[in-house]
């Protein structure tokens, strides 16, 4: 069997593996967008902060497997692409390149590729979410106006939400990883050395 | 797989989806910076009538892609008003009270500053995704934008697997239906059903990348570092032209407004 391309070096395999994951969670990411700007106008930044962190699923499940640098702002780019054909275009792409810049970000300096145990996923989750909440609110929604308090539970939320996610791409990683399709993959190997 | 374009025989259509993007994109920047209700407007009607004569886009059509979006600003302003810090706002004329509930003409205009910013910043894609096929957008990436082409083909290839995708992923879902699979309540449920649906679907997905890698590595993909292009993507003479003539009548809009004294401050980033 192929083994894993070495840290840094992408093969054709890890390449096409990296974009179906984002093409994947896109596609189940696909109704979210329909319904996200109609959601976000009626339950205002509170619903943009719980939507916001499922488009970190693609990010978090490419950074856990994959384990190299770019993963993560590839498989969150491109699991724009399948929402990106619909009326949101750019808007969706935009946001999937921030969410995958600043989890590619805090991949490195909280992992550094290498340790992804559940309490690093939680930080890597809530320091996206703040970090992510931060810049679209403090861009597009214009916070600056809003009360206060308003703001505070809604970078909360977003961090929860975040995190999260985080830890559900975690465990559906490990639940595919029991298929055996990731057996060539970082997190397969690893799954293969602790067995 | 549905998406907006639309193969047509139009200027915008003829154009390399690059030189769309490069006007995309400033305006799209240029949204999140205003502070005033008439550049986003000024901006939309731009766009709007590009998009009917230089796009062929019948107007019929142009009023079922603009309704949801109207109905988002509608929904915003609405909405926003309640949410605006009261000390902003106070100062201006009360519209509205219910108890703690009060609505000030303040509150009102800065949802509706906020609404037309987000119906802008949607809008502006709309030249790009009606007009653009995406796969002429990835072409155009490897060849003029440098993106490595092993990184552009493989979204390529990969692009195919979409409808496949969407396929499985009803196949799974009439599956569960067909065994009576019931989602149980709670958050451990939702997981369960998320869990249901996403693992074979990615499943299926990583097996075909796989098998697509083998059969392009045995073709020698990626073997040189340059390649020849079956179909070639040229950023001509006419992709300068409208850009220019965009990014012109764009300045002129901002000069425009800024004579009367409509254009408000620039902020790059409000937070706090």
């Amino acid at each position: 069997m192929a083994k894993n391309s070495p840290k840094g070096k992408w093969s054709t395999r890890d390449l096409l593996v990296t974009i179906v994951i984002g093409l994947a969670f896109g596609v189940l990411l696909i109704p979210v967008t329909w319904a996200y700007a109609g959601l976000l106008s009626a339950g205002g930044i509170f619903t943009r902060a719980i939507l916001g962190g499922l488009y970190f699923l693609p990010a978090a499940f490419a950074a856990y497997v994959m384990r190299k640098p770019g993963a993560t702002i590839l498989a969150s780019v491109l699991s724009a692409l399948p929402s990106m054909l619909g009326p949101y275009s750019l808007i969706v792409l935009m946001i999937g390149a921030l969410i995958g810049l600043v989890g590619e970000l805090f991949v490195w300096l909280l992992t550094r590729y290498k340790n992804f145990t559940t309490a690093r996923m939680l930080w890597l989750g809530m320091a996206s979410g703040i970090t992510v909440y931060l810049l679209i609110l403090g861009s597009m929604l214009r916070t600056t106006a809003f009360e206060p308090s308003i703001l505070l539970i809604a970078a909360v939320v977003s961090a929860a939400v975040f995190a999260a996610c985080s830890l559900v791409a975690r465990y559906l990683a490990n639940s595919v990883v029991k298929t055996g399709v990731l057996a060539n993959t970082a997190l397969g190997e690893t799954t293969a050395d602790e067995i | 797989m549905q998406t907006l374009y639309q193969p047509h025989d139009s200027v915008l259509h003829r154009l390399n989806p690059l030189s769309k993007l490069l006007v995309a994109l400033p305006q799209m920047a240029l949204m999140l910076l205003v502070s005033e209700p008439w550049t986003p407007l000024a901006f939309a009607v731009l766009i709007s009538l590009t998009l009917l004569t230089l796009g062929h886009v019948s107007l019929g059509r142009f009023l079922r892609l603009l309704g949801p979006l109207l109905m988002i600003v509608l929904l915003f302003t609405a909405l926003y008003p309640f949410l605006v810090r009261q000390s902003l706002v106070d100062h201006t004329s009360l519209l509205f009270a219910l108890g703690p509930i009060k609505l000030y003409q303040g509150g009102l205009y800065i949802a509706l500053v906020t609404g037309l910013r987000i119906l802008g910043l949607l809008i502006s894609s709309l030249p790009f995704s009606i007009t653009t096929d995406s796969a002429d957008f990835v072409r155009a990436l490897v060849q003029q934008a440098r993106l490595p082409y092993r990184i552009g083909y493989s979204t390529l290839a990969a692009f195919r697997f979409i409808p496949m995708l969407q396929s499985e992923m009803s196949v799974v879902q009439a599956a569960h239906r067909v065994r009576g699979v019931d989602s149980q309540p709670g958050w451990r449920g939702r997981l369960e059903q998320l869990r249901r649906s996403a693992v074979p679907l990615l499943t299926t997905a990583i097996r075909q990348a796989e098998r697509t890698a083998l059969a392009m590595d045995a073709r020698a993909f990626g073997a040189h570092s340059q390649r020849t292009y079956f179909r070639r993507m040229r950023f001509t003479g006419r992709d300068w032209a409208y850009v220019l003539v965009y990014w012109a009548l764009g300045a002129l809009i901002l000069l425009g407004l800024r004579s009367l004294g409509l254009l408000g401050p620039l902020h790059v980033l409000q937070i706090l």
